[in-house]
């Protein structure tokens, strides 16, 4: 029997410790109507979740989501208030009960994971899971992710610009229980406090989450209580089963063919980059690949994506393009396949770090697929958006409150133009959802005064439909002194224009220091990045003012009607000059501020329009395969797997291991984890679970003693 | 003079509710008209004489409309340097997190009459950088160019420290004649500079709108023999005269709909319920709302359009599209969905024979028998139920049911949506729904009373008298209702008991002006706090006497909090945010004739329905006039009014109360 038979032969056995295999139909209404209650359970669980938390980051930031999963760890519903977390949370779940043991779990146990490389994000994004027990019977998980505000590590509040490994970018937590059999273990949280800045708020945080998890499990009794645990299990079933036809034919939609877009990171904070993205997309029927083949090799700085991440960010594209409606869960992976090479920066190997990967790297994945499906479906995208977070994060201490404090402030700007309207202004990127920090709070809460909050005017890439406009946010350090980081991108390449729209203006982050001009901070320290940077020393009087750029324009600026075009001038939103030279609009002086000339118009837009731009390229970094560590990793995970995977089959595995060869149990039948796990966590696993592995390990050290 | 009246200006009809003063009562209907009044006298003059009326209060969307229709007087906006944008920018989220079908609403104010003026206060109300008065004089030069009929200020911590505004004001007023000069210190004195901000804006643009159709509306009373000039549905469920409501229009945007809250009260106290959850179902929405403890359940806030805020107190009243007239469709994965798209009143349903093609939850009520096709709108209107039948053929076929089970199913589909609804609005509160008894009412709403007792595991519903002309009806029971709020921040062990009083001084001095100004002496009193932990961004609302101990207020909070959310957190201080007053002033209320006792009714007919959960029941059907007080009745039956129709499932009950209300148990 082969791997593959294997899995087929374990999903029509599909059950997995102390859960039994239901034995009743259901109708499509009544499937229907359970798969609503199952996605509202999850909306609860966000309700509770806002109304306890402590951060800003949870409540303001909506930065967290909350999830469903069924007895194999298959995401059935989502309430995604921060679509960044979307599928990296299945795969987390998966990874956890691997490790774990499915065995292992009991009514009241509650886990508390974040590694990036077990199917997480990025380390503040902490999960919590709790199985939802009915009846003495698991039912599945309930499990919510949420932004903590600090997670230890190099930079205060995270987001060191200038990481070179996950090591500087906080605490590393494995798959561990909190909480065993309802009893809580008070060191496990002693343990993770103890390795971050602000454990009062951040235990309020992890309260709320768990009050969350616990709401989950409430609510889902009561739906067991009217519908019977058969029924409830069967639903589960049914709703990802809807969610796959729903994903099809959105997929059958969209031309088959073969789709190509690149895009680019600019640096990865340590002095290198520009960083590629390759994607190709294949369609074929209702099924579709991507595949990042050609991205660069994975950076030595903060901006590599982690797998899930990049899983994550691909469904994020098409759910803006073709499935705004569907019920994101399990049913939604089965018709997409992603492939990114082991070693490229959007499946890294550790422990390269990967802070910016979610906010930074996310968006223009998103981007990316967003242009390849352009080629086909330009109707239903848009053109590149602003790119970027601008993720500022810092802290020291409060003289005026006599009190440390902590702040990450994340940055909304222009949307990309579509084929029928202009691109918005001012809005959260795609990978993210969140209100902004009122200036009243802000300078009521921390040492800093507002200066600004202001459009970026100018900065719509021009089209026949304008990008939209980014945001100018102006902060006036008021403590003495405090120490800032940043992880942001988007200062160099711009975003892209689709069919004849020019790009959007690029971002910046600026430092005024009194009586002084403003400047980029790579200008003002010693710094490789203007866009990522740690530790930077900020005195009382500097204003810091973050500013996001437009989005791409769509079409043709010259065809845009010359009355917009002045009516954006009438409101400050273009210059004159700008009109003239992007629009080919002529404008003169009156009573009202300005009006058409129309005949200099008709002139001007007479003329052939100026060939685009040349675009500067510069080299991005290749994709060269692994070295040194890396290539070791990739190369010992590999060997262990084909080893294994050579040996596996009824009699060790269905017969004699107490795992049954089921992909859910064991990483050797899972049909991902050679796509992300890494050699040491592999072998651990191994040596603890696999009975192939260890004698194989015997055979071999009896082989070569030093091997051992 | 004898009558009380209530009034409900809706889109499509005017109702009018009157209650003579031995218990009588009498409903009129007539089409509404553009400007409000001709619609309210001819409904009126049908069933009193204006010059018998003693009080009437109407619930009006003037308010509403010219925010929807954006009719606002052209305004101009006055900020601290910086921060014009802020209309603009507003809370940046997007209400759909995926897809590009979404018209980001344009701003309540042009960027061109968005201007700054230099100087700033902090947020502890100190002043930092005094007022530039220059840039307020060039400011008001550009306004008046611009031809503004008002302005709205909102500087930065104005809610701390007036004084900017209050200059600005006064030089804007001297070199602007004529112009309404609006402050957020005064409309809107909270934390927060963008709700502020559009608070305050709406609040200019609307106060010309708003102030000439109310004086037109009651100049025509007057003329028409009124002897007392009405009062106005405020958005919190309360009323205020219409002197006062022309000065204060942005608390008139949920005028209409929270007449039904008010009913809501009035029925809590009648029927001796103090918990109910409000479901108001009619052609093209369900819109839930509560009554906690005997008061309408409020927010802070309410939305012109996606992050168009209005921070007013309202009554919490949400919907969802799911109502008579919602379409039913299969999606493209086989999945039964009813709304959000709706046929409304035109074309309408299938059955009304008016265009409509699309089946609705109407057609599905008639073709799984719940409605009678020969008795609708006590059968004034002829329901075409073959053509109803026909248009869920498509959706039987997809999923191979059989027509009747089809029809059933989109009514359950419709009832799901509904129960998602009010789940929303209890559990965002932290409450739980099976506590509360449900009042159905809007012209679907009694078809849906019993399914969604099922639903939501609630064990009593009741269906009022007139309950499908409830809104019209609050207005009547409506007291004189003024709601403050002001921003208070600060650790309650830290708060003194001076600061305390003066806090809520200055509120209550304001209620009492407000109250005197509405002719009453000695108003209701409420004064409470908004208490969370420190850090935590969501309060919940403990009653505290202004020289109350806080400590205690604090005590109840964590009660509370456990309560709602489950558990304590003893180690974090409790923080006070705002101090709050309700002034209510009681209004006489219209008494309300007890139904006879009658013998047990026969049954007016029979009828087979298919039910979604238990397939196809005989029900008999009775006439609800017929129906005397104590009655009890054992489902499944049928009960019929011209205007509406109560389903009594399966191993439900219903039973008749005194005051002719319906109260269906599970």
């Amino acid at each position: 029997m082969t791997v593959n038979e294997l899995h087929a032969h374990d999903l029509a056995n599909a059950t997995t410790a102390r859960s039994r295999k239901p034995d009743v139909a259901l109708d499509p209404v009544l499937a229907r109507v359970l798969g609503r209650g199952l996605e509202s359970i999850c909306m609860e669980m966000g309700s509770a979740m806002i109304a306890t938390a402590v951060s800003a980051v949870f409540v303001e930031g909506r930065d967290f989501s909350c999830a469903l999963l069924d007895d194999r760890a298959e995401l059935v519903a989502t309430a995604n208030f921060d679509p960044s977390h979307l599928s990296a949370m299945a795969l987390t779940a998966e990874y956890a009960l691997i490790e774990l043991g499915w065995e292992s779990l009991a009514e009241g146990d509650v886990i508390v994971v974040n590694d990036p490389y077990r199917g997480g994000g990025h380390l503040p994004d902490i999960c919590v899971i709790r199985p939802m027990f009915a009846e003495g019977e698991l039912l599945g998980l309930a499990m919510n992710r949420g932004h903590h505000i600090d997670v230890g590590g190099m930079a205060v509040a995270g987001f060191p610009g200038t990481a070179r490994s996950i090591f500087q970018e906080g605490v590393r937590i494995p798959p561990v229980k909190w909480f065993e059999a309802g009893v809580e273990r008070q060191q496990v949280m002693d343990l993770l406090l103890l390795n971050v800045r602000f454990p009062r708020e951040q235990l309020g945080d992890f309260r709320a989450q768990l009050a969350s998890c616990i709401t989950a499990e409430q609510r889902i009794r009561d739906l067991v209580a009217r519908h019977g645990i058969d029924r409830v299990k069967v639903a589960m079933h049914e709703t990802k089963a809807y969610s796959e036809r729903l994903m099809r034919a959105a997929i059958s939609s969209i031309p088959d063919g073969r789709y190509v877009f690149a895009d680019v990171m600019d640096d990865d904070g340590v002095g290198n980059g520009p960083y590629r993205i390759a994607v190709e997309l294949s369609v074929a029927g209702d099924e579709v690949t991507v595949d990042f083949t050609g991205t660069s090799a994975q950076a030595q700085g903060p901006i590599n994506s982690s797998y899930g991440n990049t899983l994550g960010s691909v469904f994020n594209a098409f759910l803006h393009t073709f499935g705004a409606e569907i019920p994101f869960n399990h049913g939604c992976f089965r018709p997409v396949a992603v492939s990114a090479p082991r070693g490229c920066f959007l499946n890294p190997i550790p422990p390269a770090p990967v802070f910016g990967g979610v906010t930074e790297t996310s968006i223009r994945v998103i981007d990316a697929v967003a242009g390849a499906l352009a080629q086909v479906v330009p109707e239903r995208v848009s053109a590149g958006c602003y790119g970027t977070c601008i993720n500022f994060a810092g802290g020291g201490w409060d003289e005026e409150r006599n009190a440390a404090f902590g702040v990450y402030f994340f940055q909304e700007g222009g949307w990309g133009a579509t084929a029928w309207r202009d691109g918005w202004n001012s809005v959260p990127n795609p990978t993210s959802n969140f209100n902004d920090y009122p200036a009243e709070v802000v300078e009521s809460t921390l040492p800093v005064r507002c200066r600004e909050v202001a459009l970026n005017e100018g900065s719509g890439g021009p089209g026949e439909y304008r990008g939209g406009l980014g945001t100018r946010r102006t902060y006036e350090i008021l403590a003495e002194h405090c120490e800032v980081n940043a992880l942001g991108d988007r200062f160099d390449a711009p975003p892209f224009g689709l069919r004849g729209g020019q790009p959007g203006a690029p971002a910046r982050l600026l430092l005024e220091q009194p009586g002084r001009a403003p400047l980029p901070f790579d200008q003002v320290f010693e710094m490789r990045s203007p866009s990522k940077f740690s530790g930077a020393e900020l005195q009382r009087g500097d204003r810091v003012s973050m500013i996001t750029g437009g989005g791409g324009g769509f079409g043709e600026p010259w065809r845009r009607p010359p009355e917009r075009v002045l009516q954006d001038v009438r409101e400050g939103l273009l210059s004159v000059a700008d009109a003239r030279r992007d629009y080919a609009v002529a404008l003169e002086p009156d009573a009202d501020g300005w009006r058409l000339d129309g005949a200099e118009t008709d002139l001007l837009r007479s003329q052939p329009p100026p060939a685009p731009a040349e675009e500067r390229v510069r080299d991005a970094v290749p994709p060269t395969t692994p070295s040194g560590r890396e290539a070791d990793d990739v190369q010992r995970a590999r060997a262990l797997m084909d080893r294994v995977r050579a040996r596996v089959g009824p009699d060790p595995c269905l017969n004699a291991c107490a795992k049954r060869g089921d992909p859910v149990r064991c990483p050797f039948h899972h049909p991902m984890a050679a796509s992300f796990w890494d050699a040491d966590s592999l072998e651990r696993w191994a040596m603890r679970n696999c009975q192939i592995a260890r004698g194989d390990r015997q055979q071999r050290s009896a082989k070569d003693p030093a091997r051992t | 003079m004898s009558a009380i009246v209530g009034v409900d200006v809706g889109g499509t009809f005017t109702d009018v509710y009157v209650f003579e003063r031995e218990g009588t009562t009498h409903a009129a209907k007539a089409p509404s008209t553009p400007d409000a009044v001709s619609g309210v006298l001819a409904a009126l003059q049908q069933v009193v004489e204006p010059d018998e009326v003693e009080a009437l209060s109407f619930g009006s969307t003037i308010a509403t409309n010219a925010l929807i229709e954006r009719r606002l007087a052209r305004v101009g906006f006055l900020t601290t340097s910086g921060f014009r944008d802020v209309l603009e920018i507003r809370r940046l989220w997007r209400p759909h997190l995926f897809g590009h079908a979404w018209d980001r609403p344009a701003a309540v104010v042009p960027r061109r009459l968005r201007l700054e003026a230099a100087g700033r206060i902090d947020w502890r109300g100190r002043e930092v950088e005094p007022l530039t008065e220059g840039d307020v004089r060039s400011a008001a030069e550009s306004f008046a160019a611009a031809g503004v009929e008002a302005v709205a200020i909102a500087f930065l911590f104005s809610y701390l420290n007036p004084e900017h505004e209050r200059r600005a004001g006064q030089i804007l007023r001297e070199m602007l004649d004529g112009v309404h000069i609006v402050l957020s210190s005064d409309v809107n004195p909270e934390r927060g500079e963008y709700e502020r901000s559009s608070t305050t804006a709406i609040a200019a643009g609307l106060t010309p709108v708003v102030d000439r159709a109310l004086a037109a509306v009651e100049d025509r009373l007057r003329e028409a023999g009124l002897a007392r000039p009405p009062r106005v549905m405020k958005s919190n469920g309360g009323v205020m005269s219409i002197g006062a409501a022309r000065k204060r229009p942005v608390e008139l945007v949920k005028s209409g709909p929270a007449g039904g809250a008010s009913a809501g009260v009035f029925l809590s106290e009648r029927i001796g319920e103090p918990n109910l959850i409000l479901i108001d179902i009619g052609g093209t929405s369900a819109d839930a709302s509560l009554i906690i403890d005997g008061h309408p359940a409020r927010g802070d806030s309410d939305a012109l359009e996606w992050d168009i805020p209005i921070r007013v107190p309202v009554v919490d009243i949400r919907s969802v599209g799911a109502g008579g007239g919602s379409i039913a469709w299969l999606d493209p994965a086989g999945g039964l969905r009813v709304g959000p798209h709706s046929a409304g009143a035109v074309p309408g349903p299938v059955a009304y024979g008016a265009g409509g093609d699309q089946p609705t939850v109407t057609d599905a009520a008639l073709t799984c028998g719940l409605i009678d096709p020969s008795y609708f709108l006590g059968g004034r209107m002829r329901l075409d139920a073959d053509a109803a039948r026909a248009s869920l053929g498509p959706i039987a076929n997809g999923l191979g049911f059989s027509l009747e089970h089809a029809a059933a199913s989109v009514v359950h589909m419709a009832t799901v949506e509904m129960a998602a609804l009010v789940r929303h609005i209890t559990v965002d509160r932290g409450l739980d729904p099976r506590s509360f008894t449900l009042v159905a009412f809007g012209g679907a709403g009694p078809l849906f009373a019993g399914a969604l007792l099922d639903e939501l595991g609630i064990g009593r519903a009741v269906i009022p008298t007139g309950a499908a002309t409830l809104s019209a009806m609050g207005g009547a029971f409506a007291d004189v209702t003024f709601d403050y709020r002001r921003t208070e921040v600060g650790l309650v062990h830290d708060m003194t008991s001076t600061q305390m009083r003066d806090a809520f001084g200055e509120l209550l001095e304001r209620a009492r002006a407000d109250v005197r100004g509405e002719g009453f002496d000695q108003p209701e009193l409420r004064t409470s706090v908004d208490l969370r932990y420190a850090g935590q961004w969501h309060e919940i609302e403990i009653e505290l006497e202004p020289d109350g101990d806080l400590l205690d207020a604090a005590s109840r909070f964590e009660d509370e909090h456990e309560r709602l959310w489950g558990h304590r957190r003893p180690e974090d201080p409790v923080e006070l945010t705002a101090v709050r007053v309700r002034a209510t002033s009681r209004v006489p209320k219209p008494t309300v004739a007890e139904v006879a006792s009658l013998p047990a009714p026969a049954p007016k007919g029979r009828r087979t329905i298919t039910l979604f959960a238990s397939g196809e029941h005989d029900f008999p059907v009775f006439e609800r006039d017929r129906l005397g007080a104590g009655l009890a009745l054992a489902g499944p039956a049928i009960v019929e009014e011209p205007q509406t129709t109560t389903v009594i499932g399966p191993g439900q009950r219903l039973e008749v109360l005194t005051g002719g209300d319906l109260v269906l148990a599970r």
